[in-house]
């Protein structure tokens, strides 16, 4: 591939506004996962890690909006791109420009309770949604919208990597976000997937995932100069495959996993031995995590230092593959990779090597993977270099 | 650009009548509705494959419209692992199945949510089925447009190809709202040097869309 750049934008999340924010407390240990009780989701508590909504609404009313109104992701869609396109120079209306979306259920809460009042149910469609941020930015193309589960914000950005290589756009903004709904919370339910307590990833204690809700946006482009980046940053190669086993349980052998990552690593020219990092998927339910632990070290990664960020920020869905992967690249800049959050000892049955404190590392490669319903799997990897 | 690309076969499923290769294959001649329209082409195609029954509105299209193009492909035991790609689109995404799975949610009393539902409230759920049933594990990708995208769909697969991520792909648009099945599948495979081979470029991705 030439040279693909990319740079993080703006986090939001149960952690806070900014990717600063987000990068010190997660380095700190800290989680945004809370017991929710809360009957506008569920009569039943939960736990997740939500987003304060008189913050967003502060936030976005600064913005000055004006008409018409936002839902409550719009807003947030609307907040991160905009915070991250800020001293970029990025232009969304121009040709050569697109803004790709990322997102699992979109709007879906507009199906719900006085939502119905609020919205119409047209609002549900995810190209509805595109259109009202289209609108707001005044986006020269329709945006490219990904919806695949779980992987859908890794695939987004291998996708950008391959349109930028092809030439078709000089700069694509990719987006991901997902918000906690009634929907979300009684489905994980009735898969008896929420856990009974926050999560912990890879932990012989794990019961059951998190959720979450944000929005993270990351830039890439075939100009070195759009990066924000102190040294440049690039994608190297990704994949995306599928287990071709079950449409809801990860696969038994994780080999669709660590085929994923085996073609990544290949079209990226390296070796598993030269991976200094991996941001994993780790959503802390039982068969999730250990299919990880094989497939990592089918790949010959059982030494790499790896992590998940979901016991720290709740399993964001759509979004997760950009929040990740936007604290995956500041891993790398600030060379410190970060704690996995909620892991105290291994519970998985192959060996991988879980960070428990933030640690400073000079590595130059990063992998970060993940894993969705309909047995889709996506790997991608980064770089960084010192050449200006 | 590919010009050793071809359609080996492909299939559209819309209101009631199925055409494969531009050729009829079925007409729900009493309307009585897709779920007994897709249990009469089940049938005709005349497969043993239960797991078909538990499958929601969007994912029976989807498996019908796969076996049709694979019934006419060229050696359909190829069409299977990691060089076989997948890529579907659509308008609604699942939210077919999305407002029956909210309609639980809402009203408790009635049906509890069940994950048998809530499993299918993903448009790419329809890929893991085809995925599953033929073994398929390679590259695969479900977008969401207002229409189907021609110039997407060939750009995005020509560079499958191209790259050497894949060697046979399912793709084309698979859509299911408001009880309205909307479909086209293509089977794109590399030229196999014979005559009367449909190329795979947009002039004949449009004719054969716009033919159904």
């Amino acid at each position: 591939m030439k040279n693909i750049f990319v740079s993080s934008g703006q986090v939001i999340s149960a952690l806070g506004f900014t990717t600063e924010e987000n990068f010190r407390k997660i380095e700190n240990g800290e989680t945004g996962i809370k017991h929710i009780h809360d009957d506008r989701f569920s009569k039943f508590p939960f736990f997740a890690a939500c987003i304060d909504d008189e913050q967003i609404n502060s936030r976005f009313e600064a913005m000055d909006n004006g008409e018409p109104s936002y839902t409550r992701l719009e807003k947030l869609f609307i907040l991160s791109i905009s915070g991250s396109l800020q001293q970029t120079g990025i232009n969304l209306k121009n040709a050569d420009t697109l803004l790709i979306i990322a997102s699992t259920k979109g709007n879906i809460n507009v199906l719900e309770g006085k939502n119905q009042d609020l919205f119409k149910p047209g609002r549900a469609y995810l190209s509805e949604l595109a259109h009202v941020i289209q609108q707001y930015f005044g986006l020269f193309h329709k945006p490219l919208i990904v919806c695949n589960a779980c992987i859908s914000g890794v695939s987004a950005l291998i996708y950008a990597s391959r349109l930028i290589s092809a030439g078709k756009y000089r700069h694509i903004v990719v987006t991901g976000g997902d918000i906690v709904s009634a929907f979300t919370v009684a489905g994980f339910m009735a898969f008896k997937a929420i856990g009974s307590s926050a999560c912990k990833p890879y932990d012989s204690d794990r019961d059951g995932l998190s959720l979450g809700e944000g929005v993270a946006t990351l830039i890439v482009s075939a100009d070195r100069n759009m990066s924000n980046t102190a040294v440049p940053v690039k994608i190297l190669g990704g994949s995306v495959t599928n287990d071709a086993n079950h449409i809801s349980g990860p696969s038994r052998t994780g080999d669709g996993l660590s085929s994923a990552i085996e073609t990544a690593l290949t079209e990226s020219e390296l070796v598993a031995s030269q991976i200094g990092y991996i941001s994993a998927h780790g959503t802390a339910t039982p068969f999730n995590d250990e299919m990880e632990s094989l497939a990592f070290n089918t790949a010959g990664l059982q030494q790499v230092p790896v992590n998940s960020f979901k016991g720290a920020l709740g399993h964001t869905l759509g979004a997760a593959g950009i929040i990740e992967s936007v604290l995956t690249i500041e891993s790398l800049i600030r060379k410190t990779v970060l704690p996995s959050v909620g892991f105290r000892n291994s519970g998985v049955s192959m060996p991988i090597r879980v960070i428990q404190a933030a640690q400073k590392i000079q590595f130059n490669y990063a992998l970060k993977t993940a894993s969705g319903f309909g047995g889709c799997n996506a790997a991608v990897l980064f770089s960084k270099t010192d050449e200006q | 650009m590919n010009s050793n690309l071809i359609i080996s076969s492909y299939a559209a499923v819309s209101s009631g009548s199925a055409h494969q290769c531009g050729n009829a294959w079925c007409d729900d001649l009493n309307q009585e509705g897709f779920n007994s329209f897709s249990r009469m082409m089940y049938k005709k195609l005349n497969l043993s494959y239960p797991r078909f029954y538990k499958m929601d509105n969007l994912c029976k299209l989807a498996f019908i419209c796969s076996e049709l193009v694979l019934e006419k492909a060229g050696n359909r035991a190829l069409v299977t692992g990691p060089k076989a790609a997948v890529m579907l689109s659509n308008h609604a995404s699942s939210l077919d199945t999305d407002r029956l799975f909210n309609d639980t949610v809402s009203n408790q009393e009635n049906d509890l949510p069940s994950p048998a539902v809530f499993v299918y409230t993903l448009p790419n759920i329809s890929i893991g089925e085809i995925c599953i049933k033929n073994k398929i594990k390679g590259e695969n990708a479900f977008f969401i447009f207002d229409g189907f995208d021609v110039q997407f769909t060939f750009d995005y697969v020509s560079e499958l190809f191209q790259k050497g991520r894949a060697e046979t792909c399912i793709c084309g648009w698979c859509d299911f709202d408001l009880g309205k099945e909307d479909a086209f599948f293509m089977l794109v495979e590399k030229s196999t040097l014979l005559n009367n081979q449909l190329v795979f470029d947009v002039d004949t991705i449009e004719k054969l869309y716009k033919k159904k």
